[in-house]
C-alpha cells in the first residue's frame, strides 16, 4: 500500500549524497517522524538506562530506514547529521514533557524512569534540558562547535565519523570536543548554582 | 562573551588541555596576552578538572556500527571483524605493544550500564584472565573507551568445531582426542571454580595443529551478571539458561545453578555430535527440544554410527544423564575414561587425518531449524532485557502447538492467552478480523491454522512487531505450557516463559501465570501488571471446554456472522453457567441481529456476573448493559469514553459509540467520527465501514458513504449490512435499478433477505404503492420468521401497521399491529405498534403500551426522550389538546433526530412529525411548516419512511393554513407527483387530491 518510509528515506539520502539539497529538506520531516516513532517505543516503557535506549533508538531508526539498500557512507554521515539534530529535539522534548508532567516535582533528569519517578540521589545524571540550553548558548558563540557536540553527543558519532561529517580532521574534532565539554560543564555548573 | 572572544579562549584552552597540568602554567603565561583571557581559560580548566570525568563521555545516542579497521580501542587497533554473536561483535585487532594479534569482543552498547556493573564485570573478567591453559583461549584484558566496553582475548587461528564438523561424524580416535582436550580444559577451569556454562561446538576452536582452544569460559555468567541490574524480581527459569539450547543441561533448563557437571553434560552433547554427526536431541521447536532434554533419553550413538565403540557410547551417555548425580562428577573423570580409550598414537593419527578427506553431509533442514531456534533462544537469554515491547507494538498470537493429543486445548489456550494479554492496555493484539483479512490476502482460508510460520507472516503483513507462539505438551501427568514472544521481522526471541500445570484443571491457572510473566518480560510495569491481573479462571472461566466453545464462537462470528455464532456461546454457557463473557457475547450477537429482548436478557446476566471479568471485558459488559438493558445512552457513552481512554487502541468502544449510541442521541456527525476512529484502529473490521457508511448517509454525504464502501471492498471486506446501506444510498439517489440490484442480491439469503424486502416495502409505500408495500412486508415477515428472527418479524408487522394507520387505514393497521403485539415484548416493536394504534385512534390501548414501556424502560434514553413523549403528544393531538402535545415533545428536543439504532432505518423523526401535526392542529402554521421542512431536510435520516413522503403533504397543509397558496400548491404537487403511481384507494391520497383541488 503506502511505501515504507525507510525506502523513501534511503532514496533521499542517496539523492542528497548526489548533491540534491531539496532531498535534504525533504528528509528532515521523514527522519524526524521515524525517530519519533522509534523514540516513543523506547522512551515510554524503558528502564533507567536511557543511554542504551537512545542508542538503540537511533540505531533502530537508522537501520530500519536504510536496511533495504545501504547507501554510501557519505550518505550515512549525512544521515547522522540530521539524526543527531532530531534526536536532540526528541530527547529535549521528552525531558520537558516530563517536567510538565511532574509539575512541582523534581527537576527532570535524563535517566528518570517514568515508572519509578526520581532516580536515586547518588546517581548524578545529566540534566538534558539544561544541557540543551547551554548548548544553544555555545552554538550562538560557535555554530560549528555546537553542531559538533550535537553529532557526537546526540548523534553518537565517533570522533572519526564526526570528522567525516564535518569535513575536518579527527584531531580538530578532539580539540573542539574537549574545549566544548569544558565550556558546557562550566555553564551547567553556573546554571546549577543559580 | 563574543564569538570572537570565544575563539581566542578556545585556542588557549585547547592548548592547555593538551598539556599536562604541570606544563599548563608555563603555557598560559605565554599563550594568554591579557589577564581576563587567562582567568577565563583557567576557569574553564577548573571546570574540566573538577566535575565528573564521565561528563558527556557516553553519547546520549550512539551506534553499534561495526568498528572500522584502524579504529583504536585503547592500545589495540582494529584489523577486521571476525564475527558477531549474542554477546557482541568480535574483531581481530593488533596489540602494537606486544606485537601480537588479539581477538576483541566489543560488548553490546549499554550492557554495562553503570559503574558498579562495569566494576563487577572487570573483576570477573580478570578472574578469567587467571586461567592459563593450552586448551583455553586466554583472556588478556578488559577495557572501556568512550562508553564502549570490550574484552581482549587470545586470537585463536583455525575453525570452530561447529564450522569444521558440520554434520559429519569424526573418526573415533579423533573424536576421543578432541574430547580429551576439551575435558582437560574443563578440568583446569573447574579447578579455578569457573564453569563454562555455554560449551558448544561454536565455542570450541580447533587450530590447524588440531589443538583445541575452548573460548568464552564463564562469559555466559559474567555477562549475565552484568545484565542482572535489569531485574530484581520475578525472573524465572530463563535466568540460568545462558547456554545455547541444544547443549544445555536439564538443570539449566530448570533454572538451577550450573556447576561443573553442567559442563560435563555439554561435553557429552558435543561428543555425541562429533561421533554421530547429529545432536543428541533433534527436536525442532524450542519447546520440544526443552522437553526432550529434560525428560527424554537420547538415542544411543551406536544406533546412528555403528562404528562407534560401546565404551565411547557409554562415556557419552553417562555425560548425558539427566540427574547430575548420575553423570561423571568431574571433567577429570571423563578424562580418565577417554584416556583409557585412546592409544598413545592417537595424537599422531588424529593429526594425520586431513579434514578434507571427511565426507561432508548436507545439514538436514530439521537440524538447521534447531540451530535457528537455538540461536533465537540464545539471543533471548542474553538479551532478555533489551528488546521489549511498548505500546506501539502489536502482537499476533499463533495457535498453540498442542502435542498432548487432547483436542480440548485447540483454540482454547489461544483464546485464554488472548484474554490474558488483552486485559492490559499495554499490549495490543492484532484482531481476528484483521488476521482473517490477512489470511485472505495470503490466499488462505480464514480459518487457517496459525502455525508459527503462518502467524509470523501474518505478523509481518499486519505491520505488527511481535508474534507469540505457544505450546502445550504432556509430561507424565503434568502439562507444560510454553510461551515465546518472537520479533516477527528479525526472528529474535523477545521473551520466553515456561510453566507447568499439575493436571488438566490447572492448565488455565498456569496459563495465567505464564501470561503475566510474559507481560512482565515484555516490559509491562509492575503497577500495570497489578492493576490488570484478573486470573483467567476468574476472568473468564475455569472450564477449558467452555473456553473452547467461546473461542469457536468467536471464530464463527468472524467468518460466518453473528447468528451462526449463537449456538457456540450457548454451549459455552451450558458448560459454565457463570461464564460472564459468554453471556455478554450472546447478548451482542442477538443485538446484532436485532433480537433486542434476547440481547437484553443475556446482557443482563453478563452484568450480574461482571465481577468475574477482566477490566477490558468489564467495559464491554458495562457498555452493553447500558446500551441494551437500560438503554441509558448517556451512561453508555460515558462508559465507552472511559473504555477508549483506558484502551486507546481498541476499536470496540468506538464501534459502540458510532454504531449504537450516537445514533440514538441523534448525533450523526459524532457517529461518523467514531466510525472513522474505529476504522483507523481496526481497518479490517467490516462493521467499522458499515458504521461509517450508514452515518455518512444519515448526514446526506452520499459520496463519502459510497467511498467508504469502496474502501471496504479494497480491504476485501464484505458484510450483509453493506447491501442495506447501498440500498438506502440508491433510494436517496432515486436509483430504482440500484435498489433492485440489492434486493436481488439479498434474495434467498436467510437473515438478510428480510431486511431488504422490508426496505422495499417502505420504498413502495413512499410512493403510495400500498398494495405492493403490503406484499413486500408480508414477504419480509415470512423471511424473518424463516430465519428465526421472531422479534424482527413482529417489528415488520408493526411497521406495516404504522404505515396503514398513517395512510388512514385504521382497520388494516389494527390487524397488523395485533400480529406484532402478541409476538414480542421488544421495545422498538412495541413502540411502533403503539404509534400505529395512536394513528388508528385506539387511544386506550396506546396508554397501556405507554405505561408498559415507561415501567420497563425507566432509564432508556430513546424510550423516555423520544418514544413516550411522541406517543403522549400524539394522544394529546387526538384529544384536541395541541399545546399539551407540543409541551410533551419539548423533552425530545436534544434527541429528536435520534433513532433506535444506527443499524435500521425505522422510527426516526416521528417526534418532529408529530410536533408538525400538533402545530397544524394549533393553527401555528409557520411553526408547523418549519417542523415538516426539517423532515425533508433530513432525508438521509428519515430515508424511505412513510413520513418522508407525508411531510410534503403536511407542508402543503401548513402553507395553506398560512395562506401561502403558491407554496402550498407546490408542496401538494410535490406529494402528488411522488404519488403519481399510487393506489387510488388510499384515504390520505384521496384527501390530498381533494385539498389540492380546493387550492386551485
Amino acid at each position: 500500500m503506502c511505501p515504507e518510509p525507510s525506502a523513501e528515506i534511503s532514496q533521499l539520502l542517496v539523492n542528497w549524497g548526489l548533491g540534491d539539497q531539496e532531498a535534504r529538506d525533504a528528509l528532515i520531516p521523514l527522519i524526524y517522524g521515524e525517530l519519533r516513532r522509534v523514540a516513543r517505543r523506547h522512551l515510554g516503557h524503558e528502564r533507567r538506562d536511557h543511554t542504551l535506549q537512545s542508542a538503540a533508538l537511533v540505531n533502530e531508526a537508522y537501520l530500519r530506514m536504510v536496511r533495504q539498500e545501504p547507501p554510501q557512507w557519505q550518505n550515512r554521515a549525512h544521515f547522522f547529521g540530521v539524526a543527531a539534530q532530531m534526536m536532540r529535539h526528541i530527547l529535549v522534548d521528552h525531558a520537558r514533557n516530563r517536567v510538565a508532567a511532574k509539575r512541582g516535582g523534581a527537576a527532570p533528569r535524563l535517566s528518570l524512569d517514568p515508572e519509578i519517578g526520581v532516580a536515586p540521589a547518588e546517581k548524578q545524571e545529566l540534566d538534558i534540558v539544561a544541557l540543551d540550553s547551554a548548548l544553544n548558548k555555545l552554538t550562538a558563540l560557535d555554530p560549528e562547535q555546537g553542531r559538533l557536540i550535537e553529532l557526537r553527543f546526540f548523534g553518537g558519532l565517533s570522533i572519526e565519523d564526526t570528522a567525516v561529517v564535518m569535513s575536518i580532521s579527527p584531531a580538530t574534532v578532539k580539540r573542539e570536543w574537549a574545549t566544548a565539554r569544558a565550556w558546557l560543564r562550566r555553564e551547567l555548573k553556573r546554571d546549577a548554582e543559580k | 562573551m563574543t564569538p570572537e572572544r570565544w575563539q581566542e579562549v578556545k585556542k588557549a584552552l585547547a592548548g592547555a588541555l593538551e598539556r599536562t597540568p604541570a606544563e599548563r602554567r608555563a603555557y598560559l603565561d605565554q599563550a594568554c596576552a591579557d589577564d581576563s583571557l587567562r582567568r577565563e581559560v583557567e576557569s574553564l580548566i577548573a571546570a574540566h578538572e573538577q566535575g565528573d570525568s564521565s561528563f558527556m563521555e557516553r553519547p546520549v545516542a550512539g551506534n553499534n556500527e561495526a568498528l572500522k579497521p584502524g579504529t583504536k580501542l585503547g592500545p589495540y587497533e582494529i584489523l577486521s571483524r571476525l564475527g558477531a554473536g549474542g554477546m557482541g561483535v568480535v574483531y581481530r585487532a593488533r596489540d602494537a605493544r606486544l606485537e601480537r594479534d588479539v581477538a576483541i569482543k566489543v560488548l553490546p552498547l549499554g550492557l554495562l550500564a553503570d559503574k558498579a556493573t562495569r566494576k563487577r564485570f572487570r573483576k570477573e573478567a580478570l578472574a578469567l584472565a587467571k586461567l592459563n591453559h593450552p586448551n583455553i583461549a586466554a583472556v588478556y584484558d578488559v577495557g572501556e573507551q568512550e562508553g564502549t566496553d570490550y574484552l581482549v582475548m587470545e586470537c585463536v587461528p583455525g575453525r570452530s568445531l561447529a564450522e569444521e564438523a558440520g554434520s559429519s561424524s569424526l573418526p573415533e580416535k579423533e573424536a576421543v582426542e578432541l574430547g580429551l582436550q576439551i575435558a582437560t580444559a574443563l578440568e583446569e577451569a573447574h579447578e579455578h571454580g569457573i564453569v563454562h556454562r555455554d560449551l558448544k561446538p561454536g565455542n570450541i576452536m580447533v587450530t590447524p595443529k588440531r589443538q583445541v582452544k575452548v573460548l568464552d569460559f564463564g562469559l555466559a555468567k559474567i555477562l549475565r551478571a552484568a545484565d542482572d541490574s535489569y531485574s530484581t524480581e520475578s525472573f524465572s527459569q530463563a535466568r540460568d539458561m545462558a547456554g545455547t539450547l541444544p547443549y544445555m543441561a536439564p538443570e539449566q533448563l530448570r533454572g538451577e545453578p550450573a556447576d561443573a557437571r553442567t559442563d560435563v553434560h555439554a561435553l557429552g552433547a558435543v561428543l555425541f555430535e562429533i561421533v554421530t554427526g547429529q545432536r543428541p536431541y533433534r527436536e525442532e521447536s524450542v519447546f520440544q527440544l526443552t522437553e526432550a532434554i529434560l525428560h527424554r533419553q537420547p538415542v544411543t550413538p551406536r544406533a546412528i554410527n555403528a562404528r562407534a565403540s560401546p565404551e565411547l557410547e557409554r562415556i557419552i551417555l553417562k555425560c548425558l544423564e539427566k540427574e547430575r548425580e548420575n553423570r561423571y562428577q568431574s571433567a577429570k573423570e571423563i578424562g580418565v575414561d577417554l584416556r583409557r580409550l585412546s592409544a598413545p598414537s592417537v595424537v599422531t593419527v588424529a593429526t594425520a587425518v586431513h579434514p578434507a578427506s571427511r565426507r561432508r553431509v548436507v545439514l538436514p533442514l530439521a537440524s538447521a531449524l534447531v540451530v535457528a531456534l537455538a540461536v533465537a533462544a540464545g539471543a533471548y537469554f542474553y538479551f532478555h532485557r533489551a528488546p521489549k515491547l511498548t505500546e506501539k507494538d502489536s502482537i499476533v498470537l499463533a495457535d498453540f502447538t498442542n502435542t498432548t493429543g487432547d483436542p480440548v486445548f485447540d483454540g482454547t489456550l489461544r483464546q485464554g492467552l488472548s484474554v490474558q494479554l488483552e486485559q492490559t492496555p499495554f499490549l495490543q493484539l492484532v484482531s481476528d478480523d484483521q488476521i482473517g483479512q490477512t489470511l485472505r490476502l495470503m490466499e488462505k482460508p480464514p480459518d487457517t491454522r496459525l502455525t508459527p510460520e503462518v502467524a509470523r507472516e501474518v505478523c509481518q503483513r499486519t505491520n505488527a512487531t511481535t508474534e507469540i507462539e505457544g505450546s502445550i505438551a504432556t509430561l507424565g501427568n503434568q502439562y507444560v505450557l510454553g510461551l515465546n514472544a518472537v520479533n516477527c521481522i528479525s526472528g529474535e526471541t523477545l521473551a520466553g516463559e515456561q510453566v507447568t500445570a499439575n493436571g488438566k484443571e490447572k492448565v488455565l491457572a498456569a496459563l495465567t501465570t505464564g501470561a503475566a510473566e510474559l507481560r512482565s518480560k515484555l516490559g509491562e510495569s509492575h503497577a500495570s501488571l497489578e492493576k490488570f491481573d484478573v486470573p483467567l479462571s476468574q476472568a473468564t472461566t475455569s472450564s477449558l471446554e467452555a473456553l473452547k466453545a467461546l473461542s469457536s464462537g468467536y471464530q464463527v462470528a468472524g467468518t460466518s456472522g453473528s447468528a451462526a455464532a449463537i449456538p457456540f456461546f450457548k454451549h459455552a454457557i451450558q458448560l459454565d453457567p457463570n461464564f460472564a463473557m459468554a453471556y455478554a457475547l450472546l447478548g451482542r450477537m442477538y443485538g446484532d441481529i436485532k433480537e433486542t429482548s434476547m440481547s437484553a436478557d443475556y446482557t443482563r446476566r453478563a452484568y450480574e456476573l461482571r465481577d468475574r471479568t477482566s477490566e477490558r471485558e468489564n467495559y464491554f459488559i458495562a457498555a452493553s448493559f447500558n446500551m441494551v438493558v437500560t438503554g441509558n445512552m448517556e451512561k453508555a457513552a460515558q462508559t465507552c469514553e472511559l473504555w477508549a481512554e483506558a484502551y486507546p487502541r481498541s476499536a470496540d468502544p468506538h464501534m459502540f459509540l458510532g454504531g449504537i449510541i450516537y445514533p440514538v442521541l441523534g448525533q450523526y456527525e459524532k457517529a461518523v467520527d467514531e466510525g472513522r476512529e474505529a476504522m483507523r484502529l481496526n481497518p479490517d473490521a467490516a462493521l467499522a465501514y458499515y458504521v461509517l457508511m450508514y452515518h455518512y448517509t444519515a448526514v446526506n454525504r452520499l459520496d463519502e458513504a459510497m467511498a467508504t464502501y469502496q474502501q471496504a471492498l479494497e480491504h476485501e471486506l464484505n458484510h450483509p449490512t453493506f447491501h442495506t446501506g447501498l440500498y438506502m444510498i440508491a433510494f436517496l439517489q432515486n436509483d430504482a435499478a440500484g435498489m433492485a440490484q440489492q434486493v436481488a442480491w439479498g434474495a434467498g439469503k436467510p437473515g438478510v433477505e428480510d431486511v431488504l424486502l422490508a426496505l422495499d416495502a417502505d420504498t413502495a409505500a413512499y410512493s403510495g404503492r400500498l398494495s405492493a408495500a403490503r406484499e413486500f412486508s408480508r414477504q419480509a415477515v415470512d423471511s424473518a420468521d424463516r430465519a428465526d428472527k421472531t422479534e424482527t418479524a413482529a417489528t415488520y408487522s408493526a411497521l406495516s401497521g404504522l404505515r396503514e394507520a398513517l395512510f388512514g387505514n385504521a382497520d388494516e393497521a389494527r390487524q397488523r399491529v395485533a400480529l406484532a403485539v402478541g409476538r414480542t415484548t421488544s421495545r422498538d416493536a412495541e413502540y411502533t405498534a403503539a404509534l400505529a394504534l395512536a394513528y388508528a385512534g385506539d387511544d386506550r390501548k396506546v396508554q397501556v403500551l405507554i405505561d408498559d414501556l415507561d415501567k420497563r424502560f425507566p432509564e432508556s434514553t430513546i424510550v423516555q426522550f423520544n418514544y413516550l413523549p411522541t406517543l403522549r403528544a400524539k394522544l394529546a393531538v387526538s384529544r384536541g389538546n395541541a399545546s399539551e402535545a407540543i409541551e410533551s415533545l419539548r423533552a425530545t428536543a436534544p434527541y429528536e433526530l435520534g433513532k433506535a439504532s444506527g443499524t435500521i432505518y425505522w422510527g426516526a423523526l416521528y417526534p418532529i412529525y408529530v410536533r408538525g401535526e400538533a402545530y397544524l392542529a394549533a393553527h401555528q402554521a409557520s411553526e408547523a411548516a418549519a417542523e415538516l421542512q426539517k423532515i425533508l431536510d433530513h432525508r438521509g435520516i428519515v430515508g424511505n419512511e412513510p413520513i418522508g413522503a407525508l411531510a410534503h403533504l403536511g407542508l402543503g397543509r401548513a402553507y395553506a393554513l398560512e395562506g401561502d397558496t403558491a407554496k402550498a400548491r407546490t408542496a401538494y404537487k410535490d406529494f402528488l407527483t411522488l404519488w403519481q403511481d399510487a393506489d387510488t384507494d388510499i384515504p390520505v391520497f384521496q384527501q390530498a387530491k381533494a385539498e389540492y383541488a380546493k387550492l386551485q
